[in-house]
């Protein structure tokens, strides 16, 4: 009998292999970057630069943090349609509490802190109070909202310390801070979903959620997990548009929760849940991001940007189904 | 199916495309939904042709981190001249300051850049806008009645001088009272929706001042909606297309003539100075006029 040669067998993990694993669902999703990338390039000669290229990563960074807590959310099979509402709720309370106390850290933490408060109301009352996600978030779009608005009287609060700006604003050498951020949290995320048994729990939730159960996976427990994080991450993003602007708006990231499911769905996530990676969505956020901006390099009328936009998702999304 | 997406992907966007070689002027606009702004674009366009300036539009569609984003990318794009409509005039500081340390120019327009310095800021006298609104409106109710007011934007210079321009005149009357002043943050759409609830709480009601028209577009849908046209007279501010077309139907009695495509093309003026290398002044206050009924016949 002759010994299987090892070069054929399944367990073989060179590094090519390994890279060839890592981006066999994505491979499409890249393809489709190189493609955009490559356009703009021709079309505008201020696209490849490093200084656009870094900016790029900045403009995405937000909206990344946001879509990577969408992910969770996503793959346990849920949605969550709160997160602009709390971004701007966090920015707000991280902008009251630095005004307050005279202190960035205590407004980090309170920003961070209403975030997750409000994941857990959220992850509480779809978990227990057996509502949909759908609803519940969407009915604390509306809530948060309303409790921003109602806060600060409707007006933006101001006058925060211009080191508060660093977070959103500044840059380390060449790299944006905000990027540094948002690497941060990926790296975090990719390691808590591939890395982590969590991970694989949440989802096998979003696969088959009876299966999960019988599997004795403590499902409700991930369930809530999954809104704490998305709820965590919602504040993150609020504190690093506040940080950014040097101001909370009471009416920031609205229709930021399109965006970010936009970001993660091109990424390649199922909204049925169980499908979906976290650098499926960093690919994701990087295509809208490289659109925007190279339509707004080209100068792609206004009225147009939109069209085109939807346009070209719509061609990504069927061009990587049809891959 | 990759040929396919890179031939769409490259015929999509050349479509968008506007081709000129000359020098670029960046406009940062806050929002294209309200027509105020659109005719400040055409305004700005039309003058830019003819001075043979491109002109870049992006709007942030009344969003300050969008805005924040473009003006990056317009700075990115090399522009000669940054214009700028704020969003909101603190929030879009910090995008300001970036354009003028990479040493591009900017000219703000209708809306300032609190707290720094720009090469010129245009805008009109809100507060003589408010009071010109104000006198109408004594006029037209023979100093007596009660008053509606649909506030914009909170916390927006704009507004706060219309009001201020506006109860300057109107503290003079005893007879004038302002029963309610709510937000419809200068929409057209939030002016129709408070106008119903003001209608419903406020059964005896004379007259309805908006900030700007669009929220008196909005109010005049809700008050014939409400068969009460015969007993409120609106009163708006901007002199759009709507508007004037709403005095000529008698839905509104008066508005306040802004000239946006006049204070953009006089932006575009300014920018092509300055490239040019002249200097120019600081501060432009474009002059307004009172539209009634009689204007427009």
């Amino acid at each position: 009998m002759e010994k299987p040669l090892k070069k054929d067998s399944i367990y073989k993990n060179d590094h090519i292999t390994k890279v060839r694993k890592l981006l066999k669902g994505e491979l499409g999703l890249l393809l489709i970057l190189a493609v955009l990338i490559v356009t703009f390039m021709i079309l505008s000669p201020y696209f490849f630069t490093s200084r656009n290229l870094l900016n790029i990563t900045r403009q995405i960074s937000i909206t990344l943090i946001v879509a990577i807590g969408m992910t969770f959310v996503i793959l346990t099979g849920e949605i969550d349609l709160s997160v602009g509402s709390l971004a701007a709720l966090a920015g707000v309370a991280a902008a009251a509490a630095i005004n307050a106390t005279g202190s960035i850290l205590i407004g980090i933490i309170a920003g961070l802190v209403m975030g997750f408060a409000m994941g857990a109301i959220n992850g509480l009352l779809i978990v227990y109070g057996k509502v949909q996600s759908f609803i519940v978030t969407l009915a604390m779009l509306g809530i948060a909202r309303g409790i921003a608005l109602v806060w600060t009287g409707g007006k933006p609060i101001s006058g925060l310390p211009i080191s508060f700006g660093t977070m959103g604003a500044g840059y380390v050498g060449m790299v944006p801070v905000s990027t540094i951020i948002a690497a941060g949290v990926f790296l975090i995320a990719y390691y808590f979903m591939n890395r982590t048994k969590h991970g694989i729990y949440m989802r096998s939730i979003g696969a088959n959620t009876e299966a999960a159960k019988l599997s004795a996976i403590p499902v409700k427990k991930y369930r809530i997990i999954a809104f704490l994080i998305s709820g965590l991450l919602s504040g993150l993003g609020g504190i690093l548009i506040t940080s950014r602007l040097l101001s909370a708006q009471p009416t920031a990231a609205e229709g930021m929760e399109l965006n970010v499911i936009a970001a993660v769905i091109l990424g390649g996530a199922s909204l049925s849940g169980g499908i979906g990676t976290i650098l499926g969505t960093l690919l994701g956020a990087m295509v809208i991001g490289v659109i925007d901006n190279g339509m707004n390099l080209v100068g792609v009328s206004a009225f147009f940007q939109q069209i085109v936009k939807g346009i070209i998702i719509l061609i990504a999304v069927m061009a990587k189904r049809g891959e | 199916m990759k040929k396919f997406v890179v031939v769409m992907l490259i015929a999509v966007v050349i479509a968008g495309l506007g081709f000129s070689a000359q020098k670029v002027i960046g406009f940062a606009v806050s929002t294209l939904a309200n027509p105020f702004f659109v005719s400040m674009k055409e305004g700005g366009e039309a003058k830019a042709a003819e001075l043979g300036l491109e002109m870049i539009v992006l709007d942030a569609q009344d969003s300050s981190e969008k805005q924040y984003s473009q003006i990056q990318d317009l700075i990115t794009r090399n522009v000669d001249v940054l214009i700028v409509n704020p969003c909101d005039s603190d929030a879009v500081v910090p995008a300001v300051m970036e354009a003028k340390m990479m040493g591009i120019p900017v000219i703000t327009v209708t809306r300032p850049a609190n707290g720094i310095e720009v090469n010129q800021h245009l805008d009109i006298d809100n507060k003589e806008a408010g009071m010109l609104a104000a006198e109408a409106l004594v006029e037209a109710l023979d100093g007596t009645g009660k008053i509606a007011v649909l506030e914009g934007i909170p916390g927006a210079p704009s507004a706060n001088d219309r009001q201020a321009g506006f109860m300057a005149v109107i503290d003079q009357y005893d007879g004038l009272e302002v029963v309610t002043s709510l937000t419809a943050n200068y929409s057209r759409e939030e002016g129709a929706r408070v106008m119903e609830d003001v209608l419903q709480g406020n059964p005896e009601l004379d007259a309805v001042y908006a900030h700007n028209d669009e929220m008196a577009l909005g109010a005049v849908r809700a008050i014939v909606a409400a068969g009460r046209m015969n007993e409120i007279k609106v009163f708006g501010i901007d002199a759009v297309d709507d508007a004037i077309m709403a005095i000529k139907n008698g839905e509104m009695v008066a508005t306040v003539k802004q000239q946006p495509a006049l204070q953009m093309a006089m932006a575009v003026e300014a920018a092509n100075d300055i490239i040019n290398g002249k200097t120019v002044e600081k501060l432009v206050i474009v002059p307004l006029q009172l539209i009634t009924i009689e204007q427009i016949q």
